[in-house]
């Protein structure tokens, strides 16, 4: 009896070691995850387009065919995380733009659609509520 | 199960009870409404059809899938703001008006033909500009984008179509997007063409988006506008399969939840228009996907998000975001163009007329069958007597208006279809009025046995493989629906059974042409109908048959615990029930014992 409470205790101990190595170890990459891609910026597809500073959506600064032109070539990467931005380098700060504006001079590959297996017909849960209530009443 | 057949000497002894009762004319007329007032009841008020909308729903489903045509899905396209895009747009719930005139910005370097926008802009938001939204409106239009904006239900808000100020009015379309509501499990299967239900020739009555956009490309006035009864079309998209996860439940799974509820349990995981995501289009610009999906076709844009509503129940797919409502009713008015399939015509319920008419001809066929009236018999035998030119002459017409309907154009298919469907009407009631009912022999028994096992094994092996190869929704049409027919014809015989249906679907083809237009009937109700009805009016002439065998046996009102009074009323009350005209058959009986 003391001997098998011995091998379970062993086991629980392995167990837990295994457990705590996968918490602290790196998450697996995703699916998406690539490389990051380099390529250059050669044109934009709308008179004006919009840079965002560090990709934050309320730090916007547009510019126009002619700022492209001035800085030709010009260096973008890909964000290995979506394929929705780019990133570009503009008075040394780092600026993501939107992938569908510009134009580059090479086809600049994804490594998987984003979207991959995706459902969208299917039942959601019913809820009591709706979202967004009580959300910044104040 | 059938009662003695007419010809049958017991009936002769039988009828001699009742010839003091109705006449055969009053049974008939009293029989007549009987089954008018269970009909009505059935299908107005228990709701027959609503019971059996769904297998009614899965074969036309079948149909649409093998018959629907493209024109619509190749010029449709939804972009889908999907809930987990939110995370990758590092965007909240509701979508900035940023983010939104981002999304339009990329439809405008795909150059689609117009975008009907699902979003409705109704409050303003602290912090939040709404220029470069209605900047990026305006520059859709200067594109030449024909732009279409979801206007509030909340009447009597700025500028009448309830959206909020800040938006450049002349740059955009507002539409009316109040959804009808679902018919059981069918789900949705009207669209309304403007608020009003009943006519949208005022000139300040929102359209609805589907009938806002197709209405100058296919010709629709607004005098002409009619609500419209959706086609759920279920076409393959390739564009859908190549990111979707399409798969379905499997063969067994369909087959257990066929069984235990109804085919609509299981349902299409992929829609049937054109999808990319709002990732798609803000990704990486593809030239392939603009030249074959968006340029020059039209965009609803709209969005599926937990907890906000907007779902569409529809009867071929799992619940979908409520833009595909829309983008369906486009799709169907594309592909039927004029001919558009009505809910109802010119504020007459046209639809109502000939669910009216097809419950009247199972009725007179219910009376007609297995024991007909002289009166019908002698009317119907006549028309065996015409001349074999004549039906020869008659038979040519027939086929000469199907090949027509199979081989050219025309805005009166329904017309040229109505010749032989009549003329079928004849055909059948002459059959049921004419024909004799015969029993089987004791080989022709066994033989039927085996034929009925044979079927039902061959059925089901036939359905597991139609079911995994093309869907339920074909299993049903391609396998169960001929699988009884071949039982109803070879087994149990009936013939009658057979031609009722193949008259009924007939004339469900007829009301579905232009020019009446008219959405799939639910003829699966009938038909169920007209077994049920069959089955009770044996049941209750036989009942009455033994009742008067009973009565001659005991005539003294005294054995039957009533008075004579009672007993009388008793006598019309089951003379009512026999079927058949038995005073005729009486005549017929003496006349060949005469001669």
């Amino acid at each position: 009896m003391t001997r098998r409470l011995g091998r379970w205790r062993r086991a629980v101990g392995v167990g837990l070691v295994l457990a705590a190595a996968g918490a602290v170890s790196p998450p697996a990459p995703r699916a998406e995850d690539g490389p990051p891609q380099s390529f250059n910026i050669v044109g934009l597809r709308m008179n004006k387009v919009t840079l965002y500073r560090e990709c934050a959506m309320d730090k916007g600064v547009s510019i126009s065919r002619d700022d492209v032109e001035k800085r030709k070539p010009w260096r973008a990467t890909s964000d290995p995380k979506t394929s929705v931005y780019y990133w570009v380098k503009m008075d040394g700060v780092d600026y993501c733009v939107k992938a569908f504006a510009v134009e580059t001079d090479r086809v600049v590959p994804v490594a998987k659609d984003e979207e991959c297996r995706t459902r969208v017909a299917g039942r959601p849960p019913k809820t009591g509520a709706v979202r967004g209530v009580g959300e910044n009443c104040n | 199960m059938s009662s003695p057949a007419v010809h049958d000497g017991t009936l002769v002894a039988d009828s001699v009870a009742t010839s003091d009762g109705p006449s055969a004319s009053t049974r008939t007329l009293v029989q007549f409404v009987f089954l008018a007032a269970l009909g009505a009841l059935l299908f107005n008020f228990h709701g027959i059809s609503m019971h059996l909308t769904p297998w009614s729903q899965a074969i036309v489903n079948a149909i649409v899938k093998f018959t629907y045509d493209q024109t619509g899905q190749d010029k449709t396209l939804v972009v889908l703001f999907r809930e987990e895009n939110l995370a990758t747009l590092k965007e909240s719930f509701p979508i900035s008006y940023a983010r939104h005139a981002e999304v339009l910005e990329a439809l405008t370097v795909y150059e689609p033909a117009a975008v009907f926008v699902d979003f409705a802009f109704i409050d303003e938001r602290p912090g939040q500009d709404v220029a470069p939204l209605s900047d990026a409106i305006c520059s859709l239009r200067a594109s030449g984008v024909a732009v279409y904006l979801a206007a509030s239900p909340l009447a009597g808000r700025a500028g009448g179509d309830g959206l909020r100020p800040g938006l450049d009015r002349s740059c955009f379309t507002p539409v009316d997007v109040q959804m009808d509501s679902e018919s059981g499990v069918s789900g949705v299967l009207t669209y309304r063409a403007c608020k009003s239900l009943t006519s949208c020739a005022p000139a300040d009555l929102l359209w609805t988006p589907a009938f806002a956009i197709a209405a100058p490309q296919v010709g629709i006035g607004r005098a002409d506008a009619q609500q419209l009864e959706i086609i759920w079309g279920n076409r393959v998209s390739k564009l859908n399969e190549s990111w979707m996860d399409c798969e379905s439940d499997g063969t067994l799974v369909h087959l257990r939840q066929m069984l235990k509820e109804n085919p609509l349990a299981s349902k299409r995981k992929c829609p049937h228009t054109n999808t990319i995501s709002v990732v798609h289009l803000l990704g990486r610009f593809d030239k392939k996907l603009k030249d074959e999906s968006v340029k020059g076709r039209t965009i609803f844009y709209g969005g599926s998000f937990e907890m906000a509503g907007d779902r569409v129940i529809s009867p071929v797919f799992d619940d979908l975001p409520g833009v595909y409502l829309h983008a369906m009713a486009y799709d169907n008015l594309l592909t039927f163009r004029t001919d558009y399939k009505r809910a109802e015509q010119h504020g007459l319920s046209l639809s109502r007329v000939v669910n009216g008419l097809l419950l009247l001809f199972t009725i007179v066929l219910l009376l007609l069958v297995d024991k007909p009236p002289a009166f019908a018999r002698r009317l119907m035998g006549r028309l065996g007597e015409v001349s074999p030119r004549l039906r020869w002459a008659m038979f040519t017409v027939a086929v000469g208006c199907v090949l027509l309907t199979a081989f050219t154009r025309t805005s009166l298919l329904a017309i040229l279809l109505l010749v032989p469907l009549l003329l079928g009407v004849v055909a059948v009631l002459h059959l049921a009025a004419t024909r004799p009912e015969r029993s089987p022999s004791a080989r022709q028994f066994l033989w039927s046995g085996f034929l009925g096992a044979t079927i039902l094994a061959g059925a089901l092996v036939l359905f597991l493989a139609v079911d995994a190869r093309y869907g339920i929704e074909a299993a049903l049409l391609l396998v169960v629906l001929p699988g009884y027919f071949v039982y109803k014809a070879l087994v149990a015989r009936d013939v009658l059974f057979v031609a009722t249906t193949v008259l009924l679907i007939g004339a469900a083809v007829v009301s579905f042409l232009p020019p009446i237009n008219l959405g799939p009937r639910n003829i699966v109700a009938y038909v169920a109908f007209f077994e049920v009805a069959r089955h009770l009016m044996r049941q209750a002439d036989g009942a009455a048959r033994r009742y008067f065998a009973l009565r001659r046996e005991q005539p003294d009102p005294a054995s039957w615990g009533v008075g004579p009074g009672v007993l009388k009323a008793m006598d019309w009350l089951f003379a009512l029930c026999i079927r058949g005209d038995d005073e005729e058959i009486r005549h017929d009986a003496t006349a060949r014992a005469v001669a």
